[in-house]
């Protein structure tokens, strides 16, 4: 036991002696107020083994290095005067609870020896708070070298340093901290770092010189140690010196060894975390310069996060932006705010459609046009009354449903016709054509219009109002189709309702579906607003804006069985 | 009455021949415009009946180059356009020719015969009286 002689060595055992001599006060004190509560004997050995015995349960301890008893006799006894501090109130009061706290406080016992058995890892050279430190404070690795060098199993270096290079990067960092003084982070070239990582790896030897290794980016003078680290992600060189020429002895190289073994876990952690955090403040920096403004609050409705574009609103206009809002984890809530009067996002957005739509129709109605006039005209050549009469009326047929298909390509086209395109049309036609072009969405559903006068012909603008309507019966339907499983579709329900008088026509577009829940009620019409996975949440806004243009207004009311009505109202000329 | 039909679609260009003919008229048909420009330029014509959009150039390519033979005012008088396309800026150009302007489909097929036989002015297809 050479160790013994080791003056690092009786002061661990003097720290152990202290810690265990406080224990057993504390635990007398206990037993002397409540009765003997506790039965346990803890004991030094004569040849340096612990001996830990409650009731029938015992524990020899023994170690070969004395100095590893202050890392696990560290975290044991203070979990033991947690247990009993936690305990000491509650037992007096009840002392029915005896039988708990001694299960607790024997699952810890069965828990340090199962540390003990197992994990002869950080523990054994750190004590509890450190590793606690290690893991929750140091974040970065400037940080690191400077906490090494307090370690009480490094306590007699005096130098640290610590060489990084993330793969991929051109640049590779040093993170170097001298006993009391601060650590200090340098940039440099990542061949310089290559060539003594790729030294220090080769090498069989732990123990470098300066002389040796010949890189100026080595800061430790004499003989250190070095080792090096590798993830998938970073190589890493940890150097460990005196700044002395004196090379270090074997129980050092020993726990170095297992010390820096253990450290590479760490490492990794700590140099993950410190890119994770590069990223977050990468990704903090967008934020708070996007244009758009962005707030986050906190569930007490308090601020945790606002950019620059949100702090440059007065507060007094906050009452013109409309948001979007996201729950974050935690139940943090992202705004993301927009002006409401700023309406040439959506009203691009439609003018877009509308074109794109157009002309794909336009051009549609062109290459159909011809050829189905062709085979119009053509019948009526064929048709002779010489002709068999079934042959006959086969040939009408041909010209009935070419003319047929001629009429509802022209009726689609003119659905989307340029924008500022006020005509004489009729009402009903331009409805039920547009029920035609819903087809797809509201399969299986029923459809019905009521109106009180047909045709109904009136001068305004048609393509505006068959986008409205497309709108909202889109709408309705993808409503019952959520509502309705596909084998009760059948009882799913749009009706269609117009009235109208010398100045006023009304349009109510009516579903039985589930109605619109309160919680959505008020931001119904804003643009970007949608519950489906592929909306765009500009159907209903797009509504709105097209029918500010015609002077009109939209409304919905849920009814009073079930489903959502629709109305929109329009000033008329009725022709 | 000679009249030349440059339409390149058979269905179409076979019943106005067939119709015409019953009302008496010598009709040629020619359905790409490079040969009918050639026709023109060889043979005359009492009226030229010329769809806009087809495969080679363009009806207005085949006026312009009728201007070698005819006067604007004969050109007025021979050529009755039809299209399946008559927006506003076809109709202007075509009033430039002084040209009629038949949409396709014809409303009604009578009256447009006898617009081709007797000439512009007795057109009575809506969308060219509107515009």
């Amino acid at each position: 036991m050479e160790d013994q002689d080791n003056p690092k060595s009786q002061e661990a055992k003097g720290i152990v002696l202290r810690r265990i001599e406080k224990f057993n006060k504390d635990l007398s004190g206990l037993n002397n107020r409540l009765g003997k509560v506790i039965d346990l004997d803890l004991e030094v050995l004569k040849n340096n083994k612990l001996k830990l015995r409650s009731n029938n349960h015992s524990l020899n301890i023994e170690d070969e290095n004395f100095t590893c008893f202050t890392s696990w006799i560290g975290p044991a006894i203070s979990g033991y005067n947690q247990i009993l501090e936690n305990n000491l109130e509650h037992l007096e009061k009840s002392r029915k609870s005896y039988s708990q706290f001694r299960r607790k406080f024997l699952g810890h016992l069965k828990g340090i020896e199962k540390h003990e058995k197992n994990n002869r890892l950080l523990t054994r050279y750190f004590e509890e708070d450190q590793v606690r430190e290690l893991y929750n404070v140091i974040h970065n690795l400037q940080s690191l070298p400077g906490f090494l060098l307090t370690l009480q199993v490094f306590k007699s270096y005096t130098v640290c340093q610590i060489l990084s290079h993330e793969k991929g990067q051109g640049f590779a960092n040093s993170n170097y901290s001298s006993s009391g003084s601060r650590s200090t982070s340098k940039r440099f070239n990542v061949e310089e770092f290559n060539k003594a990582f790729q030294s220090i790896k080769k090498s069989k030897s732990k123990v470098f010189t300066n002389q040796g290794l010949n890189n100026p980016k080595i800061e430790a003078i004499g003989s250190f140690f070095a080792k090096t680290f590798s993830s998938n992600r970073y190589n890493i060189i940890l150097i460990l010196g005196r700044n002395d020429f004196l090379p270090p002895s074997n129980p050092e190289l020993k726990i170095f060894e297992e010390v820096t073994l253990h450290l590479e876990p760490v490492l990794n952690a700590i140099l993950r975390r410190s890119s994770h955090d590069d990223k977050i403040s990468n990704i903090i920096e967008v934020l708070e310069n996007t244009n758009f403004p962005l707030s986050i609050k906190n569930r007490s409705d308090n601020f945790l996060f606002k950019n620059e574009a949100f702090d440059e609103i007065k507060e007094n206009e906050l009452k013109d932006y409309q948001f979007l809002e996201r729950e974050l984890f935690g139940k943090n809530t992202l705004r993301f705010y927009f002006n409401k009067e700023s309406k040439e996002d959506t009203d691009l957005y439609h003018f877009y459609r509308v074109s794109l739509l157009g002309e794909l129709l336009n051009t549609l109605r062109h290459e159909l046009s011809n050829p189905l006039f062709g085979l119009s005209l053509a019948t009526d050549i064929l048709n002779d009354d010489s002709l068999d009469p079934e042959l006959q009326e086969t040939i009408q047929d041909i010209k009935i449903n070419s003319d047929r298909c001629q009429t509802i390509i022209k009726n689609f086209s003119n659905l989307y016709q340029e924008e500022d395109n006020f005509k004489e049309f009729d009402l009903i036609n331009l409805i039920n054509e547009t029920i035609i072009l819903t087809k797809s969405e509201t399969k299986g559903i029923r459809k019905s219009v009521q109106t009180d006068q047909s045709p109904l012909i009136l001068y305004s603008n048609p393509t505006w109002i068959s986008q409205i309507i497309f709108n909202l019966i889109i709408n309705a339907g993808q409503a019952l189709a959520e509502h309705f499983s596909p084998e009760r579709i059948r009882d799913a329900n749009i009706s269609i309702v117009i009235k109208s008088d010398d100045n006023n026509l009304s349009i109510s577009v009516s579903d039985n579906g589930t109605g619109i829940p309160d919680q959505l009620k008020d931001r119904l019409f804003d643009a970007f607003m949608t519950t489906k996975d592929a909306g765009t949440g500009l159907g209903l806004t797009i509504c709105k804006s097209l029918l500010n243009k015609l002077d009109g207004e939209i409304f919905f009311t849920n009814n009073s069985e079930n489903g959502t009505t629709f109305t929109i109202t329009l000033p008329i000329e009725k022709l | 009455m000679k009249i030349l039909i440059v339409e390149d679609e058979p269905l179409i260009a076979r019943s106005l021949k067939k119709l015409l003919e019953k009302k008496g008229c010598l009709v040629t048909w020619e359905p790409t415009g490079n040969k009918a420009i050639e026709i023109i330029k060889s043979e005359s014509f009492d009226r030229i009946i010329c769809d806009l959009m087809l495969q080679d150039v363009s009806g207005f390519d085949v006026i312009e180059d009728s201007k070698e033979r005819y006067s604007i005012s004969e050109i007025g008088q021979k050529f009755i356009i039809i299209t399946a396309y008559s927006s506003p800026q076809v109709l202007q150009r075509a009033a430039l020719y002084g040209c009629s302007v038949l949409s396709k489909p014809f409303e009604d097929l009578n009256e447009a015969i006898d617009v081709f036989i007797r000439g512009r002015d007795l057109g009575t297809n809506k969308e060219t009286i509107k515009s």
